[in-house]
C-alpha cells in the first residue's frame, strides 16, 4: 500500500512538473531521466508484488514497462526507448555474461547431446508446425484480414522461423532469481545458446530465399548465408574465449571492485561485439563460459554480475515492457492466440519428444518446454527487419509477430519458475531477488 | 583496425596497471597517487572519445544523459547526507567560516583571472556565460582529501593542522555546490533578481518535497540489491526534476540529502547502499569527463594555465595569511596552503553539471579547462604535499 501511494506521488509530480513556470516542457530528453527514475521504482514494486503471488520478478518489471510505456501511460515515447538502447546493449551483455556464468562444463558434456538433439527437433518441427498451420490459413485466405493471400507462403515462412526462437535473457533472469542450479536450468541455458546460432542462421536463409522469390533475381545463395553466419558465430565464440581468458588473468590481480570490473567489462564486449559486427550474446556467454570454469576467480565473478547489476536488470526489462505493442495485440489478437497455441504444442511436443528419446528423467521431459516459451531481444529484431525488409505485407507480419512475443512474454517466465520449482532446482534465495 | 589496435594497447595498459596498482609499493610515490586521484580513468575517457579511438561518437555521448544525472544526483545526495546538523554544530566555527572564505576567496581570484576571457566566448553566442564562470570558479576552489591524508598515514603526520585542514577539504565542496546552485537560479540567462529568488525557493521547496518522500519509501524489508534499485530510481527521478526545473541537479539532490541526514535514522540501510555504490559512480563520471573532454585550442590552454596558477597562488596566499588570524591558536607551518593542491573528481562533477545543463561548443571548452586543471593539479599535488609535510617536520 505504501509504495501503492508512494508511486501515486510520484506520478502527479511528474505530471505537476512540466507545467511549473520557468521549467522546461515534457519533450525534454531530461523529462526521460525523470520518468526513468519512476519506472525504476514502479517496475521494482511491481516486480515485488509479483513474486508475492509467485510469479517471476521480470513479469513485474516488463508489467511495469508496459503500464508506463508508450501504449499504457505514455510516459515515454519509441524515441524515448530508442535512445535508452545504450542500457539494453549493457544490460544483454550482462545478462549474456551472468547466463555463461551459469553453465557449468562438467555438467554441459554430459549433456551436449541431449542439448543438441532437442534443438534440432526444437527447430525442425516448430517450423514446420507453425509454417503449416499458417501456410494452410493464408492460403484458403481464412485470414485476409491479417495477410494477403499472395504473401500468405512468405509470411507463414517468416512466422515459422521466428516461433523457433526463444529468450535467452528472461532464461538467465528466472534462473538468476531463484539461484537455480540443476539438470533443467542446465540444458534450457545450453539449448538456448545453441539455438540463439540456429535462428539467426534460418532466418538469414528464409530473408534470402524470400527476397529472391519476390524479386524474381537470384539473391545471395544460401551457401553463402549458412557461411557468412558461421564465420560470425565462430568469431564470435572465439572473441569470447580470448575475453574470457584476458578476465582470468585480471581476476588473479584484481581483488577487489568486483562492481566496477564487471560493468566494464560488459560495456566492453557489447562495444567490441559492436565494432566487429559479432554476436554479442553468444560472445559474452562464451567469456562468462570461460571464466566460470577455467578459474579459480569464478565465484568472484558471479558475485560482482550479481551485486549492482539488477538496476540495468530492471531497466531493460521494463524497456523490453515497453516495446511490445499493446495496440498490436488488440488488433490481432485472435491470430495472436493461435500462433502462440500452435506454438506452444510444437514446442512441447519436439521437446517431450526429443527428451524421451534421450532418455531424460520423466520430471525433465514434463517441464523442459517452459523455458523456452518466454520470446523477446532476438525476435523482436528479428521482426523489426521484416517489417523494414517488406513493406506493406511486412508491416502487418510484424504486427500479428509483436502481438504473440507480448503473450509468450508475459506467459513464459511464471511456466519456467513454475517448472524450476516443481523439478526443485531453486537452491535457496538469490541475491538479486527478495530476502 | 586502428581502433582494435587501441582497444588492445589499453587492455594491455589496464592489466599492467592493475598489476601495479595492486602491488602499490613497487611504484614511484607521486605514479601511485596518481592512481588514488583516478586521473587514468579520465585518459581512459579521453582515449575512448571522438578525438582519438572515437568508440563513442557525438551521437552516443547525446545518450549518456541519464548516466550523468545519476552520477550528478547520488554525488549531491552524497554530500548532502554528511550534513548532519548535529555533527556539524560540533565542528570548531571558525574552521566553518575559514573553509567558507577560503572558497570564496579562491573561487573570487579564479573568477577575476577568467572574465577577460568573457569576450572570446561570448563571440561563440553563449548567453550563460556568468553561470561558466562561477562554475569555473566553484571547481577550482575544491580541495581533495585523499591524496593528503593518504601521505599524512604514511609519513605519519598528526599534527594539529591537519584537523583543520581535514574540514577544509571535506566541506569546501558543500560551499561550491551552493555557489552553483545560486548561479542556476539567479545567472540564469533573462531571469532577474526575483526571477532568481524563486527558483531558490524551488529548489529548497523540491528538495524537501523529495527528501520527505523518500523518507516515505519502504526500506527494511527491501534486499540490497532492490535497495540499490530504489535509490537509482529515486535519484534519477529527483536529478530529473532538477532538469526540469532548470536548477541545478546536484545542488537539488545536496538540498535533499541534507533533509534526508536529518531526518534517517544513523542505520538507514539506505546509507551502505550510497557509499557502496560511490566508487563505481565516480569512475563512470571520470571516464565521462574524459569523453566530454575537447583537445584544447590556445586559449582554452592559456585560460587553464592561468586558472591553476590563480587556484594555487590563492590557497597558498589565503592560508599564509589570513588563515592563521582565524585560527590564531593554530601553528601553521610554512607551505600550508600546498596541502590544498589536489582538486579531486567532485571539481569534474561540477563541470558536468554546466555542462549537461547548457551543452554547447563554449560549455564544452570551460569544461576542458577543469579537465585540464584536474589533471595538472593532481600530477604536482604529492609533490606539494609531500613538501609540505617534510617543511612542516624539520
Amino acid at each position: 500500500m505504501r509504495q501503492l501511494i508512494l508511486l501515486v506521488i510520484l506520478y502527479l509530480a511528474m505530471i505537476v512538473l512540466p507545467a511549473v513556470p520557468g521549467g522546461l516542457s515534457a519533450e525534454s530528453p531530461l523529462f526521460t531521466t525523470t520518468v526513468l527514475g519512476f519506472i525504476l521504482l514502479a517496475s521494482l514494486f511491481l516486480g515485488r508484488a509479483s513474486a508475492d503471488i509467485g510469479f517471476p520478478m521480470i513479469t513485474g518489471y516488463l508489467v511495469g514497462g508496459m503500464i508506463c510505456g508508450p501504449w499504457g501511460l505514455k510516459l515515454f515515447s519509441v524515441e524515448d526507448v530508442h535512445r535508452l538502447e545504450f542500457i539494453n546493449h549493457l544490460a544483454l551483455s550482462l545478462i549474456a555474461l551472468s547466463g555463461g556464468a551459469e553453465l557449468e562444463w562438467s555438467m554441459l558434456k554430459k549433456r551436449m547431446k541431449n542439448i543438441m538433439a532437442i534443438s534440432v527437433a526444437q527447430m525442425a518441427v516448430i517450423f514446420i508446425g507453425v509454417f503449416s498451420v499458417f501456410y494452410l490459413l493464408f492460403h484458403i485466405a481464412l485470414m485476409e484480414s491479417v495477410m494477403d493471400s499472395r504473401y500468405g507462403v512468405y509470411a507463414a515462412i517468416f512466422l515459422g522461423v521466428i516461433a523457433t526462437a526463444n529468450s535467452p535473457s528472461s532464461v538467465v533472469a528466472v534462473i538468476n532469481e531463484l539461484n537455480a542450479r540443476g539438470p533443467l536450468a542446465q540444458t534450457v541455458l545450453g539449448v538456448s545458446v545453441v539455438k540463439d546460432v540456429m535462428v539467426i542462421a534460418l532466418f538469414a536463409l528464409a530473408a534470402s530465399f524470400v527476397n529472391t522469390a519476390l524479386a524474381g533475381t537470384a539473391g545471395i545463395s544460401a551457401g553463402a548465408v549458412f557461411g557468412s553466419i558461421m564465420e560470425e558465430t565462430f568469431f564470435s565464440l572465439l572473441a569470447g574465449a580470448l575475453i574470457g581468458i584476458m578476465v582470468i588473468f585480471f581476476l588473479n590481480t584484481l581483488k577487489k571492485e568486483q562492481l566496477l570490473f564487471t560493468l566494464g567489462l560488459a560495456v566492453f564486449c557489447s562495444e567490441f561485439s559492436a565494432l566487429f559486427h559479432l554476436n554479442a550474446l553468444l560472445l559474452c556467454i562464451m567469456a562468462g563460459f570461460m571464466v566460470t570454469n577455467f578459474s579459480a576467480g569464478g565465484g568472484r565473478f558471479r558475485e560482482g554480475l550479481e551485486r549492482g547489476s539488477m538496476p540495468v536488470f530492471v531497466i531493460f526489462f521494463a524497456l523490453t515492457g515497453a516495446s511490445l505493442h499493446l495496440d498490436a495485440f488488440f488488433e490481432m489478437w485472435p491470430a495472436a492466440l493461435l500462433l502462440v497455441v500452435c506454438r506452444a504444442v510444437c514446442l512441447w511436443g519436439s521437446t517431450a519428444g526429443a527428451a524421451a528419446l534421450m532418455g531424460e528423467e520423466p520430471k525433465i521431459r514434463k517441464h523442459l518446454w517452459t523455458g523456452f516459451t518466454a520470446q523477446a531481444g532476438v525476435s523482436l529484431g528479428l521482426a523489426v527487419i521484416i517489417e523494414s525488409d517488406f513493406p506493406g505485407w511486412g508491416g502487418r507480419l510484424f504486427t500479428l509477430i509483436i502481438a504473440a512475443i507480448a503473450i509468450n512474454q508475459l506467459i513464459g517466465p511464471p511456466l519456467f519458475k513454475y517448472s524450476l520449482l516443481a523439478c526443485g532446482e531453486k537452491k535457496g534465495s538469490a541475491k538479486n531477488g527478495k530476502n | 583496425m586502428v581502433a582494435l589496435l587501441g582497444l588492445i594497447i589499453i587492455l594491455a595498459l589496464a592489466y599492467l596497471g592493475s598489476i601495479y596498482v595492486f602491488a602499490k609499493e613497487k611504484l614511484p610515490t607521486p605514479i601511485r597517487y596518481l592512481f588514488y586521484s583516478g586521473w587514468e580513468f579520465i585518459l581512459l575517457g579521453i582515449a575512448l572519445g571522438p578525438f582519438a579511438l572515437q568508440l563513442f561518437p557525438p551521437a552516443i555521448l547525446s545518450n549518456l544523459d541519464p548516466v550523468i544525472h545519476l552520477g550528478l544526483g547520488w554525488v549531491g545526495l552524497l554530500i548532502g547526507l554528511q550534513l548532519k546538523a548535529g555533527d556539524i554544530a560540533k565542528l570548531n566555527r571558525r574552521y566553518l567560516l575559514a573553509t567558507c572564505l577560503q572558497s570564496i576567496f579562491t573561487g573570487l581570484a579564479v573568477a577575476i583571472v577568467s572574465m577577460p576571457f568573457i569576450y572570446w566566448f561570448q563571440s561563440m553566442g553563449a548567453s550563460h556565460l556568468p553561470i561558466g564562470i562561477t562554475v569555473l570558479a566553484a571547481a577550482s576552489a575544491i580541495s581533495a582529501p585523499t591524496i593528503l591524508f593518504l601521505l599524512g598515514r604514511e609519513k605519519g603526520f598528526r599534527k594539529e593542522i591537519m584537523t583543520f585542514l581535514k574540514i577544509i577539504t571535506n566541506l569546501d565542496a558543500v560551499f561550491a555546490i551552493f555557489a552553483v546552485g545560486l548561479a542556476f537560479c539567479f545567472l540564469r540567462p533573462g531571469a532577474g533578481f526575483q526571477d532568481g529568488v524563486k527558483f531558490l525557493l524551488q529548489s529548497f521547496a523540491a528538495g524537501g518535497m523529495l527528501a520527505f518522500i523518500f523518507h516515505f519509501a519502504p526500506r527494511k524489508e527491501l534486499s540490497e540489491n532492490e535497495t540499490l534499485v530504489v535509490l537509482f530510481g529515486f535519484v534519477l527521478f529527483s536529478s530529473g526534476v532538477g532538469g526540469l526545473l532548470q536548477v541545478s541537479p546536484l545542488f537539488l539532490n545536496m538540498i535533499c540529502g541534507i533533509f534526508l541526514a536529518n531526518l534517517l535514522p544513523r542505520n538507514d540501510p539506505f546509507y551502505g547502499a550510497i557509499i557502496n555504490i560511490e566508487k563505481p559512480l565516480y569512475v563512470v563520471l571520470l571516464i565521462i569527463s574524459g569523453l566530454m573532454f575537447n583537445i584544447p585550442g590556445g586559449l582554452t590552454l592559456i585560460l587553464a594555465s592561468l586558472v591553476i596558477v590563480a587556484r594555487l597562488a590563492s590557497k597558498y596566499y589565503f592560508i599564509s595569511v589570513p588563515a592563521p588570524r582565524l585560527a590564531p591558536y593554530l601553528e601553521f607551518p610554512p607551505r600550508t596552503g600546498f596541502a590544498l593542491t589536489s582538486q579531486g573528481a567532485m571539481a569534474l562533477v561540477i563541470g558536468l553539471t554546466f555542462l549537461s545543463a547548457y551543452p554547447g561548443n563554449d560549455s564544452r571548452a570551460l569544461f576542458s579547462v577543469i579537465v585540464l586543471s584536474v589533471m595538472v593539479n593532481e600530477i604536482i599535488a604529492p609533490y606539494l604535499i609531500s613538501h609540505f609535510m617534510r617543511k612542516a617536520a624539520e
